[in-house]
């Protein structure tokens, strides 16, 4: 149930995030159109405005995940959709999966498009790039443990987009209650911002907690970080990294049980 | 689980409030299998209410509600075939895509009824659904729902806005296409169009249960027709 649940959820949500694509990529293509070596500030004001499209894609995008969760959870389209044979939990997974990967999606795009640009008014790609010096780079990265600094970081984003997801989820099952009703984009609103509170707070007290061990640190490696020493530091970095990381999923489970719970017990489809 | 002698829905002490407004009060019902029953009131008698309360369109209320012994959840969403009284299609959708859709997410499905039923209204697969009228959307969406093979069918309100040939074609699709160890029931205030079809009447005022009985019953006592009745209990 949970794959066909995402098949629609996809089928119903694609034509909105291929506008948001080809709109980044035409723009983008569109700077190489006008990259003129006579009239550079041309190339730079379109430059320029592939960035003003890349934000309005992240706005976009996150006004898209939140609206396809009204429109099909909440709106008329929830009377086909909650009464489909699925539990709760299959209907919020189908929905967030599929927003993480229009999410994943859309940054790979971004990264492309501002690749591009680079290609574009750079030509990085167009330079050398030997084999040899990638492979003492992926090694050096290896002995010194930033192999698993990068797994970290990539494991903090993607935690951190499920929790993006989900406040949104949160937010709008909060709006959607009978007592908010009234004041839906109110409720809405307020609620992302006790989350974004609550979290800064436990993030503030973690980071209290850690500050003498912070300290023990920065004095060892006053003096800078010695080469034998460095996968020590790395270590350390990749410890406060995964605390973060640890953290992230924290949040996102517990905006994802707060959703499954309010649409369990306290669903009323107007 | 269908055993015959379970009931198609039991309703116990259920109560509902929209803030201070009672919507349902203290409701208890037994609906029995094999049965067309009409669910019938005014507006805002709390038909409405009831009915998403069976389909799992509002899970905060109090009492005790089963479908075939079971609370509701995913597992009776398999056994319910609901009928909204609203177009509840995307508007990327044709109506080929919804037939995939109910094919897909039901086991109790027939799409080549569904498509049988399609092309009997004159309506294209691949046309899309916000381009049909309000009247053939509501057909399609009748033949949709008529096209399982459901324990319980709901339909709220599906004589509304429609002529009345338009509506003697939905009684009669609701006649042909349930089976009969399912259950039907049709919330209306269109008394005489439907009271033909009815086993049992509901009668509900201001959300609570002022009637539940036999048609032929309900006619032996009273010598009434449940038109005559209706216009009897909810005269203003």
């Amino acid at each position: 149930m949970l794959g066909r649940l995402m098949k629609y959820e996809f089928k119903s949500t694609y034509r909105e995030f291929l506008g948001i694509y080809c709109a980044l990529i035409i723009s983008t293509l569109l700077t190489w159109m006008v990259d003129l070596p006579q009239l550079e500030v041309v190339g730079y004001i379109a430059s320029i405005c592939v960035f003003a499209v890349i934000v309005a894609a992240i706005v976009i995008m996150l006004m898209s995940i939140l609206g396809a969760f009204n429109k099909r959870v909440y709106g008329r389209e929830g009377y086909l959709n909650m009464t489909l044979p699925a539990t709760v939990h299959q209907q919020v997974l189908a929905r967030l999966f599929v927003s993480v990967i229009w999410c994943l999606i859309t940054i790979i795009v971004m990264i492309l498009s501002f690749l591009l640009l680079l290609q574009i008014h750079g030509g990085i790609f167009t330079q050398e790039i030997l084999l040899p010096q990638v492979t003492d780079l992926l090694k050096a990265l290896w002995e010194n443990n930033v192999i698993l600094t990068i797994i970290l970081l990539i494991g903090c984003g993607l935690a951190s987009i499920f929790g993006m997801v989900l406040s949104l989820y949160s937010a709008s099952a909060v709006a959607h209650l009978p007592f908010c009703r009234r004041w839906k984009v109110l409720a809405g609103i307020g609620t992302l911002f006790v989350f974004a509170i609550v979290e800064s707070r436990i993030l503030w007290l973690i980071a209290y907690a850690s500050t003498g061990w912070v300290e023990d640190i920065g004095q060892r490696f006053s003096n800078g970080v010695p080469t034998e020493m460095v996968p020590e530091y790395v270590g350390y970095i990749n410890l406060a990294i995964g605390v973060f990381l640890l953290l992230a999923v924290v949040f996102a489970v517990a905006k994802y049980f707060l959703t499954t719970y309010l649409l369990s017990r306290h669903m009323e489809l107007e | 689980m269908n055993d015959k002698n379970m009931p198609a829905a039991t309703i116990k002490n259920l109560s509902k409030n929209y803030g201070s407004f009672a919507a349902l009060k203290d409701v208890n019902l037994t609906l029995p299998k094999g049965q067309i029953i009409g669910l019938l009131g005014p507006n805002g008698s709390g038909k409405t209410t009831l009915i998403k309360i069976l389909t799992g369109l509002i899970t905060n209320y109090r009492g005790d509600v089963q479908i075939d012994g079971q609370a509701i959840g995913a597992s009776t969403k398999a056994l319910v075939s609901y009928l909204p009284d609203r177009n509840y299609f995307a508007d990327w959708m044709r109506a080929k895509d919804a037939i995939y859709l109910f094919s897909d997410m039901y086991r109790d499905f027939n799409a080549s009824k569904s498509f049988q039923m399609l092309e009997r209204l004159g309506l294209n697969s691949e046309q899309k659904i916000k381009s049909m009228s309000k009247g053939m959307i509501d057909k399609f969406q009748l033949c949709l729902v008529m096209s399982r093979d459901a324990h319980l069918y709901i339909l709220d309100e599906p004589l509304g806005g429609v002529d009345p040939a338009a509506r003697d074609f939905i009684l009669d699709t609701v006649l042909k296409n349930y089976s009969e160890d399912s259950s039907v029931i049709i919330s209306t205030h269109l008394i005489s169009d439907v009271e033909r079809i009815f086993d049992t009447v509901i009668f509900l005022k201001q959300g609570q249960v002022m009637l539940c009985d036999e048609i032929d019953a309900l006619r032996e006592k009273t010598h009434k027709s449940v038109d005559q009745l209706f216009r009897e209990v909810f005269k203003c």
